[in-house]
Order: C-alpha cells, then sequence, then structure tokens
C-alpha cells in the first residue's frame, strides 16, 4: 500500500486527527522537503527583553545606588541603530581567567542585518500555560496548535517527513495535525533507526566487510506490504474511535519511515557539537562549559539544521528554560539570555555552513516579560509585555517595530503605518499582540488562505509588520 | 445511548444534578452565569459574591457547583428564592439582568431551585453508561491485565482458570501482589510528580544532606558504574515512588503517600539511613518506615511525598517564589486542579503597578494567590534544596501573603513547624483527592487523559459528547466511592478501570464516534512497558549483552545509545509526556525490534526440542510446504496450526484455521520460502544463527548451532515473526 492508498483509506474513514489536512494531490515521487524551515527559540519561564532589546536603564539615587524605581540595575542603554540594548553580558570563570559566553551588544551587532525586533508585544497574561501558549501558537485557547506544528503539517503534505515537526521541549502541542517527533542526536541511533533491516550500521560504507541485512530487500518489503493491508484491514473493521486513531496514525507513520535514511547519511559524518567545536574562541574550556543545557540547546538546534538540510523536517522546537527569575534576576536572567542568544548564533553560523540560511526563519519568543522593577529577593516576577525577534527571507532586519515607555508599560502603534508609536491612551491605536505576529508569520510562509489556515484561524485583525 | 434509570417519569422524574447538567449548565449557566461568577471573575474577584461557580477544569466540578446553588436555593428573597431574583436584575445583582422572567431559561432554573429542594422521589437514577459496548471476555481481559500490571502472559493454570468475572476479580488480585505491578504503580505516579528526574547515573545521591547523613559520602566515593551507587542513587531518587509502591504493596491506605510520618528505605537508602537488618539486601522492594533525624537529632516532621527530597527539589522554590510553585504541583498533582486554569482571563500588567503587594491587592494576581499562598505556607521550615530547616514555633511567615491554610481554615500555630503534616490531612479529606487519584490510575493505565466536558452546545454532536462525558464521569465518581468503601486501597481503582469499558472495550454497536469516545483503550505503549511486554512475550528483552554479560535493553533510559526518547519515553525533566501517537521514528524503532528480535529468536528457537520450543512447537524446520512443485497439505496444515499458535502467542488472537489472517500470514510465509528456494544462499546471516541462549547471551554447545538453512523455512519464520512483532496489536494495548 503506498502513501496515496493510505491517504486516501484514512480520508474515508475520517480519520482527520492524523492526516494532515488539506492533502489531496499526493505526488508519486515523494520529494524530499526542500523549505522554507522554521525553528522557534523559546526562552522558557518568561524572558526579560529590557537587557536585550527593549533596553530600559535605572535611576541613581542620591546615595549612588539604583532607586526602587528602578528597571534594570545599568544606567543607560547603547545605542545601536535602531535597536535599544541592555549593556549586559555573562562570563564564567576558567582556571581563574573570566570567559565571556556573550553580550547583548555583541548578539545585535552580529545579527542586527537579520533581526525584526518587535517590542511592547502584549500577551495579556501573567500565567505560564497562557504565555507559551499565546507565545507559540498565537491563540490563549487550551487546545491550539503551535505554530511549528502547523507549519510542519502545511510543509509535510505529499511528503514524506518522519521528522517533520521535532521538539525538544516548549509549546509543542499540534492538535492532531502532525505527527510530534523527539530529537535524538545520536548517529549510531539514527542509523540504526533509519537502516531497521540493517544488523551492524557501523559498516555501512564499508566495502571490505558491507553490513549484513536481517531480510532480503525482497522479504523485507513483503512483510512491510502485508503489514499495511492487515493494519488496512484491521482500521477499517474497527467501531472504536480510539482504536482507529491509533491504527491510522500508524498506518501513516510508517510510510514515513523511508526516508530517516537521509538523515542518517547527512549525519554519516556529522560529529555530535561540543561547546568547544561550535566556536574556537571556546576551545580548551571544555565540551560543556557554560553549562550542560547550553551545549544540549547547540545540540538541538545542530540535528534541527541537519534534519532540514536532509529534507525530512519542517519545524523544529528549540528551548531552554531557567528564564523564570524570582530571584538573583541579574545574573541568572543574564546566564540564560546569553545561551539563547548564543545558540542562535551558532545556528546562523551552522546554517550559514549548511547552505540552508536563506530559507531558515528563525522566531525567538518566551512566555511574558519581567516586572519592570525588582522584588525583595533581586528578582523579577512576571508581566505581560514582551518581545519577540524575528529573521528569516522575507523579514526586513535593522529594524524595530512596537514600543513600551520608559517603565515598560505598553505603548500602541498606528494600524495604517506600524512604525508610527502612539501613547497607550490614544485608542486610534493599537497594542501589538501575539496573533497579529503569527498572522504575518503564516502570510509570509505562504500559509495564509490554505485549509489548515482556516481552521485554525487567529482572532482580531491583522496588521502590517513584515 | 443513556439509561436513565428512572423508567416512565421523564423530565419530572430528573434529580437535580441531571436537571443541571443537561438543561441549565449547558444552556446558559455555564456561559452567562460562569462569566461572571468563575473565580477569577469580576462578580467573584472584584466585588466578592458568594455564589462562585467552578468552571469544567476543576475536578467533580458539577458536584462542587450543585452543592454552591444547594446553599444558595435554601436562600429567599422577599419569598423568592434568590437563585431567581438574582439573575432577572433584583437584589442588586451586579450584571442586572441576564435571565428574563418566564423565559425557558428562568423556567429551567425555576426547576432546579424545586429540584434542590424537594428531590424527585421516583426511585433511584440510574448510572449513566455507554450503550452496545462488546467487552472483552474474562479471559481476553485478563491477558490485557497481566502484560500491563504485571508484565508477563497469563499461565496455563490462570488460562484455563478465569473463564468468570469472579476468577477475572481473584486473578487480577493475584496480579496486583506481583513485583511488576509496584513498578506499574510507581510509573503511574511519576507521570504526575516526575521525580524520576533524578533516577539517573547517580543523581539522587545529591538529594541528600550529608550533613544529616554523612553515610552518603561513602557511597558518593563509589566508582560511578558501581551497582551499589547506582541502586543508592536510585533509591533516595524514588523515595517518593516508592512509598507509592509500598503503600500499595501492603494494602494500606492511600492516603499515606501523603500522611506518612515516616520514609521508606529500602536495603540501599537503608545503607544511607543506617538501616539494617534486611531479610533480602538484594530486594529493592523490600521496605521499611523510617523516622529520619537530622544532625543534631531532630526528628524530621515527614509529610510522605511533600518532604521527600525528590519531591522538594523536582518543584523547587526560590526565597521570593515561597513555595507557590510547590503549591501548585501539590493541587496539581494530588488534587487534580491546575490552578493556572482560574486565572485565564487577560491580564493588564500595566495596572498591577499602582497595587501595593499585588499578589494579595491586585485582582490579576490574587484569584491564584489566595488558593496558592495558604498551601504554600505549609512549605515552611522546608529549604529551597529540600531540607528540613525547621520552623520555630511563634515565629512569622510572610506578612504580604495569605495565611498559611486550607479550605478557610489557618495553620494553628501549634502545627507551624510542620505545617506539611497539617496539610497533608486537609489534602488527602477533600473530595478532589479521591477524584484526583482515579485519574491518576486511569491515565496510567489506559494513556488517555479524562474526558473534557463538552465546551460547544451547538455542536450538532454535543448531546453525544455529552453522554461519553457524563458516562466517564459517573465511572469516576463510582470508582472513587469504591476506594473509600475498601479502605483507600489504590487496588481497588486499578482493579475498576480494568474491569471498564475504557480498559476492555472491543467494539460497540454503539453508532456514535463521540460517544464511543475513549472506549477499548488504544494506547500505544510506552518504552517501559513495550521492554516488559516483549520480554514477557517472548521471554527475552530487546537488547544486547556487553563484554561483561551484563544485560542491556533497548528500551530503557540506562542503556547506552538507547531508543528511549526516540520511542516516546520521559527524561521526567525537559520531556515530560509520553508520546501517544506514533510517528515515522517510533515506527521505524517498532520495525527494528521486530526485525532484530525475529531474527535472534527463530533459529535458537529451532536448537531446542520441539517439547521446549516458544514459537515453534508444530512444525520442525524440515516442514516445507510444497515438494517438487507440489503442495504438502499435511505440511501446510502443520504450518497453519503454527501460524495460528504464533497469532495468539504474540497478538493473542484466537484464529480459525480458515480465517483470513492466517491466510495472510501463511501467503507471507509461502512467498518468502518461495524466495529462499530460488537463491543459492543458505547461510544464515551471523546475527540471526542459532548460535547463542538469547536470554542469556550465553553461546550454546557446538553441536546445537544451527547456521544453515537449507531448506528456507528458518527465514519464512524469521519474516513471520518479524510481521507480527511490529504489528499495531503488538505494539499498541
Amino acid at each position: 500500500m503506498d502513501r496515496r492508498d493510505v491517504l486516501k483509506l484514512l480520508g474515508l474513514a475520517g480519520l482527520a486527527a492524523v492526516c494532515p489536512v488539506g492533502v489531496s494531490n499526493v505526488s508519486a515521487d515523494e520529494p524530499k522537503y526542500k523549505g522554507p524551515f522554521w525553528i522557534m527559540l523559546n526562552a522558557g519561564g518568561g524572558w526579560d527583553p529590557t537587557i536585550l532589546c527593549d533596553a530600559k536603564g535605572g535611576k541613581l539615587g542620591s546615595n549612588g545606588e539604583f532607586t526602587d524605581s528602578s528597571v534594570n540595575h545599568f544606567e543607560t542603554p547603547l545605542d545601536i541603530g535602531p535597536f535599544k540594548v541592555g549593556p549586559v553580558a555573562w562570563s564564567q570563570t576558567f582556571n581563574g581567567t573570566p570567559v565571556e559566553l556573550y553580550s547583548s551588544e555583541r548578539f545585535i551587532n552580529d545579527h542586527k542585518g537579520r533581526i525584526l525586533v518587535i517590542n511592547g508585544v502584549d500577551t495579556q497574561t501573567n500565567n505560564h500555560e497562557v504565555g507559551n501558549r499565546v507565545t507559540w501558537a498565537g491563540r490563549p485557547e487550551e487546545g491550539a496548535p503551535a505554530l511549528a506544528a502547523l507549519l510542519a503539517a502545511y510543509g509535510a503534505k505529499d511528503k514524506d517527513l518522519p521528522l517533520a515537526f521535532m521538539s525538544s521541549g516548549g509549546y509543542d502541542n499540534t492538535a492532531g495535525v502532525v505527527a510530534l517527533a523527539r530529537s535524538e542526536a545520536d548517529l549510531r541511533v539514527v542509523q540504526r533507526v533509519a537502516y531497521p533491516n540493517i544488523g551492524n550500521v557501523e559498516n555501512i560504507g564499508n566495502a571490505e566487510d558491507p553490513p549484513t541485512q536481517f531480510f532480503s530487500n525482497e522479504t523485507a518489503s513483503r512483510i512491510q506490504a502485508a503489514q499495511a493491508e492487515r493494519l488496512a484491514a484491521m482500521e477499517r473493521a474497527t467501531r472504536l474511535p480510539a482504536l482507529k486513531t491509533g491504527m491510522g496514525a500508524l498506518l501513516l507513520a510508517r510510510q514515513g519511515t523511508g526516508s530517516l535514511g537521509a538523515l542518517a547519511d547527512e549525519l554519516a559524518s556529522v560529529q555530535a557539537v561540543t561547546v568547544q567545536s561550535a566556536f574556537p574562541e571556546f576551545a580548551g574550556l571544555g565540551d560543556n562549559a557554560f553549562g550542560g543545557d547550553f551545549r544540549n540547546l547547540l545540540q538541538q538546534g545542530q540535528l534541527a539544521l541537519h534534519a532540514f538540510r536532509a529534507g525530512v523536517a519542517v519545524a523544529a522546537n528549540l528551548s531552554i528554560g531557567g528564564f523564570d527569575t524570582h530571584s538573583n534576576h541579574d545574573n541568572d536572567q543574564t546566564r540564560q539570555m546569553m545561551k539563547l542568544l548564543r545558540a542562535y548564533d551558532y545556528i546562523q553560523i551552522l546554517a550559514a555552513q549548511l547552505g540552508l540560511e536563506k530559507n531558515l526563519y528563525v522566531v525567538i519568543g518566551s512566555d511574558f516579560g519581567r516586572t519592570p522593577y525588582y522584588n525583595e529577593g533581586n528578582g523579577k516576577d512576571h508581566w505581560n509585555l514582551t518581545s519577540m525577534i524575528l529573521s528569516g527571507p522575507g523579514i526586513e532586519g535593522n529594524r524595530v517595530v512596537g514600543a513600551t515607555d520608559a517603565q515598560y508599560k505598553p505603548m500602541r502603534v498606528d494600524p495604517k503605518n506600524v512604525n508610527n508609536v502612539l501613547p497607550d491612551d490614544d485608542k486610534k491605536g493599537v497594542r501589538i499582540e501575539p496573533h497579529h505576529i503569527h498572522r504575518e508569520l503564516r502570510r509570509v510562509a505562504g500559509f495564509a488562505g490554505s485549509d489548515l489556515d482556516k481552521q485554525f484561524g487567529l482572532a482580531g485583525d491583522s496588521l502590517k509588520i513584515l | 445511548m443513556l439509561a436513565s434509570g428512572c423508567d416512565g417519569g421523564g423530565d419530572d422524574c430528573l434529580s437535580a444534578r441531571k436537571h443541571l447538567e443537561t438543561q441549565v449548565w449547558p444552556k446558559f449557566m455555564g456561559n452567562t452565569c460562569l462569566k461572571c461568577h468563575h473565580p477569577s471573575g469580576v462578580a467573584v474577584a472584584e466585588s466578592k459574591a458568594k455564589f462562585v461557580l467552578q468552571p469544567s477544569s476543576f475536578p467533580g466540578f458539577m458536584e462542587a457547583n450543585l452543592k454552591m446553588l444547594e446553599e444558595i436555593a435554601r436562600i429567599d428573597v422577599d419569598g423568592t428564592p434568590l437563585l431567581l431574583v438574582k439573575p432577572t436584575g433584583g437584589s442588586n445583582h451586579g450584571g442586572g439582568e441576564v435571565i428574563e422572567k418566564d423565559s425557558e431559561e428562568y423556567k429551567a432554573l425555576e426547576t432546579l431551585v424545586h429540584k434542590l429542594k424537594e428531590p424527585p422521589s421516583c426511585g433511584e437514577e440510574g448510572e449513566p453508561t455507554v450503550e452496545g459496548v462488546v467487552l472483552m471476555t474474562p479471559a481476553q481481559t485478563f491477558r490485557k491485565a497481566a502484560i500491563h500490571l504485571a508484565g508477563r502472559l497469563p499461565t496455563a493454570a490462570e488460562a484455563q482458570k478465569v473463564t468468570t468475572e469472579e476468577a477475572l476479580d481473584g486473578a487480577l488480585d493475584a496480579l496486583m501482589k506481583e513485583e511488576v505491578f509496584l513498578e506499574r504503580v510507581r510509573e503511574m505516579y511519576n507521570d504526575t510528580i516526575l521525580t524520576d528526574k533524578y533516577d539517573w547515573y547517580g543523581s539522587g545521591l545529591n538529594l541528600v544532606n550529608d550533613d544529616d547523613f554523612p553515610k552518603v559520602n561513602d557511597i558518593q566515593d563509589q566508582d560511578q558504574y558501581s551497582p551499589v551507587r547506582r541502586r543508592a542513587s536510585k533509591a533516595v531518587a524514588r523515595e517518593p515512588l516508592n512509598l507509592v509502591a509500598y503503600v500499595v504493596q501492603q494494602d494500606r491506605s492511600i492516603k499515606e503517600i501523603l500522611t506518612a510520618n515516616y520514609v521508606v528505605a529500602n536495603p540501599f537508602n537503608g545503607l544511607i539511613y543506617d538501616v539494617t537488618g534486611w531479610s533480602n539486601p538484594e530486594n529493592e522492594n523490600e521496605f521499611k518506615q523510617v523516622q529520619l533525624k537530622t544532625y543534631d537529632g531532630t526528628e524530621i516532621p515527614h509529610a510522605g511525598i511533600l518532604t521527600t527530597p525528590a519531591f522538594l527539589n523536582r518543584w523547587p522554590t526560590t526565597p521570593t517564589n515561597r513555595s507557590r510553585g510547590r503549591a501548585r504541583q501539590v493541587f496539581e498533582s494530588f488534587l487534580a486542579f491546575n490552578v493556572l486554569k482560574i486565572s485565564e482571563r487577560p491580564v493588564d500588567a500595566s495596572k498591577i503597578t499602582a497595587v501595593d503587594n499585588p499578589t494579595r491587592n491586585s485582582v490579576y494576581c490574587a484569584v491564584c494567590h489566595t488558593t496558592l499562598d495558604p498551601l504554600a505556607g505549609a512549605f515552611r521550615g522546608w529549604a529551597e534544596q529540600g531540607d528540613y530547616t525547621k520552623f520555630y514555633p511563634g515565629a512569622s511567615w510572610h506578612n504580604d501573603m495569605v495565611s498559611p491554610g486550607f479550605g478557610g481554615e489557618d495553620l494553628p500555630p501549634s502545627h507551624y513547624d510542620k505545617g506539611l503534616q497539617w496539610m497533608a490531612q486537609k489534602l488527602v479529606d477533600d473530595p478532589r483527592f479521591a477524584i484526583s487519584t482515579v485519574y491518576t490510575v486511569y491515565t496510567g493505565i489506559t494513556g488517555h487523559q479524562p474526558l473534557s466536558y463538552p465546551a460547544n452546545p451547538e455542536s450538532p454532536t454535543y448531546s453525544d459528547q455529552l453522554k461519553a462525558w457524563d458516562a466517564q464521569d459517573a465511572f469516576f465518581r463510582s470508582a472513587a466511592e469504591q476506594l473509600a468503601a475498601s479502605g483507600w486501597n489504590l487496588k481497588s481503582v486499578v482493579k475498576a478501570v480494568i474491569k471498564s469499558p475504557y480498559f476492555r472495550g472491543v467494539t460497540a454497536g454503539n453508532p456514535s464516534p463521540e460517544q464511543l469516545a475513549d472506549i477499548g483503550g488504544g494506547r500505544l505503549l510506552p518504552p517501559e512497558m513495550m521492554n516488559r511486554k516483549i520480554r514477557a512475550i517472548t521471554g527475552v528483552y530487546w537488547g544486547r549483552f556487553d563484554g561483561n554479560g551484563y544485560r542491556q535493553d533497548w528500551l530503557t533510559r540506562e542503556t547506552y545509545q538507547n531508543y528511549f526518547i526516540l520511542y516516546g519515553g520521559m527524561d521526567s525533566d525537559s520531556v515530560v509526556r509520553h508520546l501517544k501517537t506514533p510517528n515515522g521514528t517510533v515506527a521505524a524503532v517498532a520495525n527494528r525490534m521486530a526485525n532484530e528480535m525475529a531474527c535472534g529468536l527463530t533459529a535458537w528457537d529451532f536448537t531446542k526440542p520441539v517439547e521446549g520450543r516458544r514459537f515453534f512447537p508444530r512444525v520442525e524446520r524440515t516442514v516445507v510446504p510444497e515438494s517438487a512443485g507440489n503442495t504438502v497439505p499435511a505440511s501446510v496444515n502443520l504450518i497453519k496450526e503454527n501460524i495460528a499458535y504464533l497469532h495468539h502467542l504474540i497478538l493473542g488472537e484466537q484464529l480459525t484455521p480458515t480465517d483470513p489472517e492466517i491466510e495472510r500470514t501463511y501467503k507471507l510465509f509461502l512467498d518468502t520460502w518461495h524466495e529462499m528456494q530460488a537463491t543459492e544462499e543458505t547461510r544464515l546471516p551471523w546475527w540471526c544463527r542459532g548460535r547463542w541462549d538469547r536470554a542469556t547471551g550465553k553461546e550454546l554447545p557446538e553441536e546445537l548451532h544451527i547456521n544453515e538453512d537449507p531448506d528456507g523455512t528458518i527465514r519464512a519464520w524469521q519474516a513471520v515473526m518479524a510481521y507480527l512483532m511490529m504489528d499495531y496489536k503488538f505494539i499498541f494495548e
């Protein structure tokens, strides 16, 4: 049974939950996916844009210390082109010598040409669960699919993409439009999975001692065909929806296993990235310098980009936590922020090496922002305003849209020209909300107007941001 | 279809609950009234209304609302029930007139008030059920339960005996005394408390305060691969889950998982806590109650799971968080209540700054904090690292927080130094604890979350959705009642779920897919369960033996280069949910498993005498389907007999010889055999030869080796084995 038959069968069975909506024309030759590719980079817990791209300085009192109303413990933001940047950096000491991981200033200077910063984004929540959802789905309702899931389902239509939506965390609800795949960066494991009929995958490419198969290709195909027939027969016969859904999902999942070989081939000569191999300046600091979560994030990015190049994935969620800094904010928030930004830096470097940079979207976001003041534990609590950073084809860089005032309160934009910032009490203006950004991302992705777009529509009006 | 149980009574016979559920809540109260009387709604949060309606995300919300309505229904204003006065705009209703007098809504409300004051007296209302569901037989149910709960197949004696519901009951009781069942219980609870995050290469040992328990240093100093070190670490990491296992093992009240004034030690964390006297020092399921003391001799006020270092570290706190995060998790894990769901209305934080102490005084924040903060206050004395640091009687708590307590009752000063012990008792006495326990077991067994109350009354399938929810809700309430009646023995809930249509439904005459939602399970087995099932069916785990003869299973987390996460496993840290739907990689892992297992098992089984074979008791490898191009009927019959035997062994199917599935499998065998006849290659692939005992990894005596397949049957049977082991019925339950 080929994919066309499976999809036809699922359609007849009404299995929309496991069948990408809009599938109607299945190509015979099943081309691999060539882009665009999407990375959603999540700062888990609520980041603080006031130390990065919507920077606010603090005020010194007469005693030379920052006053209680200080937004931050630095005085003056840096002006870099259109960006207001927090003068913060994070370093770790190695053998008595501090080594800087990154700074907000370096991040902006390194990437200003490609990034669009959207400030003053009103999530309308201080609730992690809702904030996470509204930022990455554009809708606050429970069960809303992540944008990455929708784009993966849309990109995967007509194709066998077993890893269409890879997630390492963050908001990854799929609403059943696409199967969620976990990441696994170990090459040998990926090879074994990609070539389930080969016993000794380590011998792949070894002409002198070639790998051994469990079954001849003919037998392997016969087993698969018999299995597909049996599964389809069972699926037709069962009346229980829970069973029917599982059977349909398995039928569809099996159609995508063949193209895993492309990923294994892609990874054949790749070593798992370490902090040292990613950044020559950190040579000698150890593979896990700056924390295991940093290396883990780099590895998530590495696998996603190679999966993109192999043509087996459309979208990937990358996530790092530790941003919920209710205490010790200055150190902890800055540390996690620099890991996040340096990972973005690595993603762009590797994307360029792999020839993907012109076809790659990266969206950076978080649950919400943090208060424009410190609590008694030198932490910052939840704040509904935040920022998002976008880059990718069709997104004009070196640009800032939206704003907040000096005390990090909301401002509005002119809906006719978002470059005009208006005070919050000017009701002609609108506060930028996540749904505005999502609608724009759907548009640039070519996704707007699709069946999936209609099925999972967004509330509110559009706003020309991109 | 639901049985009303009130024959011929019509609407007059509907109970107040049923009337609320079908005529009032979905038609207007669940939207018009709830909008403002939700715990975070304007009427409650800003006008302090006493009439509070719980949304459907609140466990047992219908009962909670019914109780509230019963209280309000007693109040009259000038002879008219307040419940009718307010919505029509009277008695200073803040929302004005939301229901017109003489409207359908008013009449429905009037009927509700009447039923609340004078409950209908036309007999007991039957429990709603989904009609037309065909259940597995007792034998089929027991096979599924045995694999599910005990990781084994029924014995021959059990298979013979379990033919009635009564026998099934007895067999389930026996099953729940087995060791693997304890592991299943741990898995169910880890799905919610996620403390297995620390069951990872010695990280559990880091949770122990070496000032209080210096012997941990001796174990820490051992080689990281030392079995004792790893098992001690596991025992510490699993203190919360082992407490659950102990309570279940000893048939104690499940309430003790929160109220136990002890920790459970096994022989491995016993090394740290200086506990001796074990009957089997290797048995990780031998438990003892221990009262721990700090370095200065202070008795630690244990409160079950809540005071274990693993729980306290997994749900950490900070000086400003003040254990609110812990409180949130307690609500979610033990009262099935997601506090965050009560605060989903839009927030404009820019207005919060004008309010002093927003967690108490801003409606945006207080809506959650008035619930969270009292419970958080009970964690006083427990440090960020999970150590007991004491909280001296008389010491003040944070004055800017709502006072510690529960359900409006303040924590008594006499318990300031052991607040969690007081709180634990309050938690287990809350009706939501029983419902939460049922949810945990139900989800742990079926892999499904409880159905959500249908949200859209305008949906054409609303009525069917409501019936499905109603039937499931009734089942949950019944299971909760059984739990209480059993002396709070968790096994009563397990048994209820196993015997319910949600586990054993196999087909249905009911034509409505919405009514049948969740019936019959259909769970993609998580890797832990798949690992055990492979062993149960084949007698062998899927994995390899390393150079030292240690078994390494591919579907467990700790084996180097495993498939655990790819196959949908949780590390309980960043990956905290099981995969419910197979994706391409899951399907590929299953294919690889089937190929490897078929390869390893087939020739090996033929090395045994026929009476000792697990897979091929009906055939020899010399039994071929054709001779000189002609079918050999006797041989074909034997082959089909063995195929039917394998369908039963591997998939649990009882098929007649003429079943189309037997024919399909036979065709696979025959076509593969034909292919082998056409090739000159007779050697088996190295991996697939009968040279090793696959259960031990040891090489067989040379005279038993099977390296060649001159008849082509081994490779044909290998294809059949792979075909069956990658089947839906093998990888789902």
